[in-house]
């Protein structure tokens, strides 16, 4: 669109952030906490499912899960709204000539203030299990973890989004995909655990690499080798969604 | 003074209706060649070799009949949609007066609202937060400014779209049909506010059904019929060749301000 530079960027992602959140906690006395609430209830009947029910024996397995569930909750929770939401602001798009790429970014960054929120807990978590803080890799980790995900579901979203407002079904067709998709991440369990046959599940997957440098990152501190794969699903995720961006977005304005 | 800011060449905007090219995933899949025969067949032309040039202060008026392609157009010079062919250079900061109050949000403050607004038509933060009280100001909206929109009536709320768009410091102002809207008293400020932003160098392009304002505000004017420019001339020239074609006098808001016809040009 037209040169308006990054500061304009900023501002505009900043205000249609500040809109969503505005009004999806509107009234409600626990605000952005209420994010917590998914991942926490569905961690508590893990537990119980894993360890009591099943027998399964994780270490630590509270940090074990959430280290990389709330990650995926902030990735599914974009990849779930994201793609219609060219289609829910198409009275903006059809009036103004906004970069559009403003839009899937608000949403995956509205999405990332949620995943911000967790941090705290997996924190405390850490703490509480180890008895130590955690370590200072936490300081370079987590932003460069953010960024890769960022990146990587920024880019999903709007590729997604500029294909869904021309065919429908599209957005609905991811819904299901995502949730194959966390079975064949090691989330529920440990990578160690695929069969052999599958482990290529592990590579294939794009979102796997990612969520075992979570899991390495809060339970070990430390930056695993998979960041290599998941930075190159990043970069490769952005390669595909640029040009599709760049050819699809302009006529978006002639279909929502 | 004569140099164009908005400069269209031969442009020609084919659309093909989004419920042809929205198509389910069955149909895309198996059946690809009868959807791109369907999409082809449903295609049609909204503006056809149009060519227009307006210079830089200069304040151009659009009369047409429904149906003659104006929002195409108006879109395509607001940098909405591209053309399919020909060649558009638009210089200049476009604010489009297309609707007062694109992305308003009724469950947010007059404040927060005019800042929201402010930045999808292009300003800075900063920009708007330094202006945010004399935005206020001129929508005459002092009392209500931290309640929530929805408790806003209808002509409020355009008394701020119109305050917000008028503070963007556009250098050329896409207006259409905001003067219908709100009372007589709040049309004469906005018309009167276009003529103060007129005076200070600022490009309009006005899309008005009321001939009257096109002839009091525009010094030229294109009368644009069926996707195609007919004619482009003087104001007056053009209106009083459109209302020949057309046979309605158009009923003026500023005759009833005016009591009558009488100051108002009558051809």
């Amino acid at each position: 669109m037209r040169g308006r530079g990054l500061g304009y960027a900023w501002d505009l992602i900043h205000v249609l952030v500040q809109k969503e959140l505005k009004l999806r906690y509107r009234g409600t006395t626990l605000g952005v906490l209420w994010s917590l609430a998914d991942p926490l209830a569905f961690a508590l009947v893990l537990q119980v499912a894993f360890r009591r029910i099943l027998q399964i024996h994780i270490e630590n397995y509270p940090v074990f899960i959430l280290s990389t569930l709330f990650p995926w909750q902030w990735f599914l929770n974009s990849m779930s709204e994201g793609p219609y939401s060219f289609i829910t602001n198409g009275q903006l798009i059809k009036k103004l000539p906004f970069p559009r790429l403003a839009i899937p970014a608000a949403v995956v960054l509205g999405d990332l203030t949620h995943f911000l929120v967790t941090i705290p807990i997996l924190a405390a978590l850490v703490w509480w299990s180890s008895g130590a803080a955690p370590p200072a890799m936490w300081m370079v980790g987590f932003p460069l973890l953010i960024v890769i995900q960022g990146t990587q579901t920024i880019a999903l979203v709007a590729l997604v989004g500029c294909v869904t407002a021309f065919l429908r079904d599209l957005g609905q067709l991811v819904r299901v995909g995502l949730l194959l998709l966390f079975y064949v991440t090691p989330i529920l369990f440990p990578q160690e655990m695929f069969p052999p046959v599958l482990r290529w599940l592990l590579f294939a997957n794009p979102l796997a690499p990612l969520m075992i440098c979570w899991r390495e990152l809060v339970m070990h501190g430390t930056l695993s080798p998979f960041l290599t794969p998941a930075l190159a699903y990043a970069a490769g995720s952005a390669a595909l969604a640029v040009p599709v961006y760049r050819r699809m977005a302009w006529r978006i304005a002639e279909v929502v | 003074m004569s140099e164009a800011v908005i400069d269209l060449q031969g442009v020609r905007k084919v659309f093909t209706p989004p419920q042809h090219v929205q198509s389910s995933l069955k149909e895309a899949l198996f059946s690809p060649l009868q959807l791109a025969r369907r999409m082809r067949a449903a295609r049609f032309l909204a503006l056809d070799d149009v060519s227009l040039r307006i210079a830089r202060g200069e304040t151009h008026g659009i009369v047409w009949r429904n149906g003659a392609g104006k929002s195409t157009l108006l879109g395509i010079i607001g940098g909405v949609l591209r053309p399919t062919a020909g060649r558009v250079r638009v210089s200049g900061r476009v604010s489009p007066l297309l609707e007062l109050g694109v992305g308003f949000v009724p469950d947010l403050s007059g404040d927060e609202n005019a800042i929201l607004n402010g930045i999808l038509l292009g300003m800075r933060r900063h920009t708007i937060e330094e202006r945010l009280d004399e935005i206020i100001r001129f929508a005459e909206l002092e009392a209500f400014r931290s309640q929530e929109l929805k408790t806003f009536s209808s002509g409020m709320q355009s008394r701020l779209g119109f305050s917000v768009a008028v503070h963007a410091d556009p250098e050329i102002l896409l207006v259409d049909e905001v003067l219908a809207v709100g009372d007589a008293s709040f049309q004469e400020r906005c018309l009167d506010r276009i003529i103060t932003m007129r005076e200070a160098g600022v490009t309009i392009l006005l899309v008005s059904h009321d001939l009257r304002t096109t002839e009091r505000v525009c010094e030229r004017a294109t009368w644009l019929e069926a996707g195609r420019a007919v004619a482009t001339g003087r104001a007056s020239e053009i209106t009083a060749r459109y209302e020949r074609s057309v046979g309605v006098p158009g009923a003026s808001v500023l005759d009833r301000l005016v009591g009558g016809p009488g100051e108002a040009r009558r051809l």
